[in-house]
């Protein structure tokens, strides 16, 4: 063989070790961090799509983007807006493609490997596939799943993001969901005062630490620590509302008894995730506390019997209640830019004024 | 890239394969059982578009004929179950073909639906992609069939009836098992294809379930009256060889 022929060989050689090792560069495991204390998920989904920085990052794009929308205007970060917990912040109902309005109060989105069900009421059964929900609403992002991944498939950026997320070129809805539940599942809030007063790194005011005592005793069985909620559904004797006449849980389970049931929603930064209960009837803490204590009717189904008779707090106990309420303010979640949008989304968003976000 | 990879998956098959041949015992010798599913109406063959009647008489244009059927396998306990589309508007979808172990069988066992494991597991690809259109966003899980069409008689304000059945949780679990008897008996003999018609007779489902499209034009939440229809539903199917 010619020496021309051996620098050939070598040279290719060297060229395909060179090019195999930049392209098979598998995504970089970053797993979950499991707060300390709190309990393990029984959740198992990273079980078989492990969390990746280019998982994550995949995903994040995709929750701030757009064209997971029928007209291109209503991004998922639309009506989960991370200052407000990733819930909207001050709308009892979101908006939705042509001026729709959604019949239930967007819920904060966090320590979500935690809950076994999303939905107000319990309809979807896995982190994966909640998205599907709002995507495809027509009084939400309205759009149909083909036409979001050829949307995705048409686009370069996302092309070279799938890759290194999967190792693969292939885009379909599978991976779409798997990259977003990346991303939402890494959306935990653990580092309150709350949580550094428990890791005796902090100490709670006279206030707070009575209403902490007003919480173990009268909130604590549904808005169980350190979670704040136990995920069970409850009717709270909340009036059905005539115009939109949601029976709840009662509308996944065809069991009558769980008519006008809905989750119970976790108490970690509810100071930001205003207006309150599944329809956003309340625009604040203080007439939800109200009506925990004398507004609550019974509309012949059962009423969750620990609160039934109304819950007998003083004033000076609410006022205590609010000032531990806001020990679970976590700004650091609530402002992690590792949550916020990716740079190019963000550049884009301030080009545009009157963007839907905020209104 | 591309080249690389091909050639690794070379390598590596042609390593499977041999280790395979060396160790393959003779009793799990597989052949293909191809079911060809023809699909009729009174004996008539069903097509969209076309006008058909109900056991009321009430006729109907068929816009849509969807579902899945699962977990084929000669004996009652299926092992990991493979999933099948089928949709009359796509005839490549009407044969399904089968790898089965050689032997003459008399019985063959399926489910018509998607088990509760796959409903409950996320994101699913292939025909389980929700992008088919078979799945529940707001209540978690597959339809496991779907009947649409207009009907004069219906009191829907479309004019439409349209059926979306499933559900997997108990008590209203919609996934049925069927059996299907060939006439005489089956034979799967190693490497070698039989091909076998299975028969979808849509009039026994009308009269199973006892439908009215002017009492009932629409079933789309899971619950009592999916129940009903997916045992209607199952006894649409029988092998004519």
């Amino acid at each position: 063989m010619s020496n021309r022929k051996w620098i050939g060989w070598i040279l290719m050689i060297a060229v395909l070790v060179g090019f195999c090792a930049f392209q098979i560069h598998p995504p970089r495991k970053i797993g979950l961090n499991i707060p300390k204390g709190w309990p393990q998920p029984e959740t198992n989904w990273f079980a078989t799509n492990p969390v990746t920085e280019e998982g994550f990052q995949l995903g994040r794009k995709l929750f701030y983007d757009g064209r997971l929308s029928k007209d291109g205007n209503f991004p998922c970060a639309g009506c989960h807006q991370q200052f407000a917990a990733f819930s909207t912040f001050d709308h009892d109902l979101s908006h939705g493609f042509n001026n729709a309005l959604t019949t239930r109060n967007a819920p904060v989105l966090q320590n979500l490997i935690w809950m076994p069900a999303f939905h107000w009421d319990g309809g979807v059964n896995h982190l994966e596939v909640q998205p599907l929900s709002p995507i495809t609403s027509p009084g939400e992002m309205a759009e149909s799943l083909p036409s979001v991944i050829s949307k995705l498939k048409a686009d370069p950026k996302y092309r070279t993001m799938f890759r290194s997320a999967f190792n693969s070129d292939s885009i379909t809805s599978q991976r779409m969901l798997q990259a977003l539940a990346q991303f939402m599942g890494s959306l935990i809030s653990s580092q309150s005062k709350y949580d550094a007063v428990k890791a005796g790194k902090a100490q709670f005011s006279i206030s707070e630490a009575a209403g902490y005592q007003v919480f173990l005793q009268h909130c604590n069985r549904c808005h169980t620590e350190p979670l704040f909620t136990n995920n069970s559904f409850q009717n709270t004797g909340l009036q059905p509302s005539s115009r939109l006449y949601d029976i709840g849980r009662a509308r996944i389970t065809s069991i009558p008894s769980d008519s006008f049931k809905f989750k119970v929603p976790s108490l970690r930064n509810s100071t930001v995730s205003a207006p309150y209960m599944h329809d956003g009837r309340f625009a604040t803490l203080s007439q939800v506390l109200n009506h925990y204590r004398k507004g609550m009717v019974h509309p012949g189904v059962s009423v969750d019997s620990l609160i039934a008779a109304g819950l007998p707090i003083t004033p000076q106990q609410q006022l205590d209640l609010f000032s531990f309420l806001y020990t679970l303010k976590d700004d650091t979640f609530l402002k992690n830019p590792r949550f916020g949008p990716p740079p190019a989304e963000k550049s884009r968003s301030q080009q545009q004024p009157a963007s839907h976000n905020y209104h | 890239m591309k080249w690389y990879l091909y050639f690794t998956g070379c390598l590596l098959l042609l390593t499977l394969t041999s280790v395979a041949q060396k160790k393959k015992p003779v009793h799990d010798q597989m052949g293909i059982l191809e079911l060809h599913i023809s699909h009729s109406q009174n004996q008539v063959p069903l097509r969209i578009g076309g006008t058909f009647q109900n056991q009321l008489g009430q006729s109907f244009t068929l816009r849509k004929l969807k579902y899945y059927l699962s977990g084929f396998s000669i004996s009652q306990v299926a092992a990991t179950p493979s999933y099948y589309l089928v949709d009359i508007a796509d005839s490549n979808s009407c044969t399904i073909r089968l790898k089965l172990p050689a032997g003459i069988y008399n019985r063959l066992y399926g489910w018509i639906g998607v088990d509760s494991a796959a409903n409950c597991s996320g994101a699913q690809t292939g025909v389980l992609d929700p992008v088919h259109d078979m799945f529940w966003t707001w209540n978690t899980g597959y339809i496991q069939f779907k009947i649409e069409g207009d009907a004069e008689s219906s009191s829907a304000p479309n004019g439409k009836m349209e059926y979306h059945i499933g559900g997997y949780r108990h008590p209203f679990n919609t996934i049925q098992q069927i059996t299907l008897q060939p006439k005489s008996h089956m034979e799967i003999r190693a490497g070698r294809t039989t091909r076998m018609v299975l028969q979808m007779e849509l009039y026994h489902f009308w009269e199973a379930a006892g439908i009215s499209f002017s009492e009932r034009p629409v079933v789309a939440v899971p619950g009592e009256q999916a129940v009903k229809l997916a045992r209607a539903f199952k006894t649409c199917f029988q092998i004519i060889d």
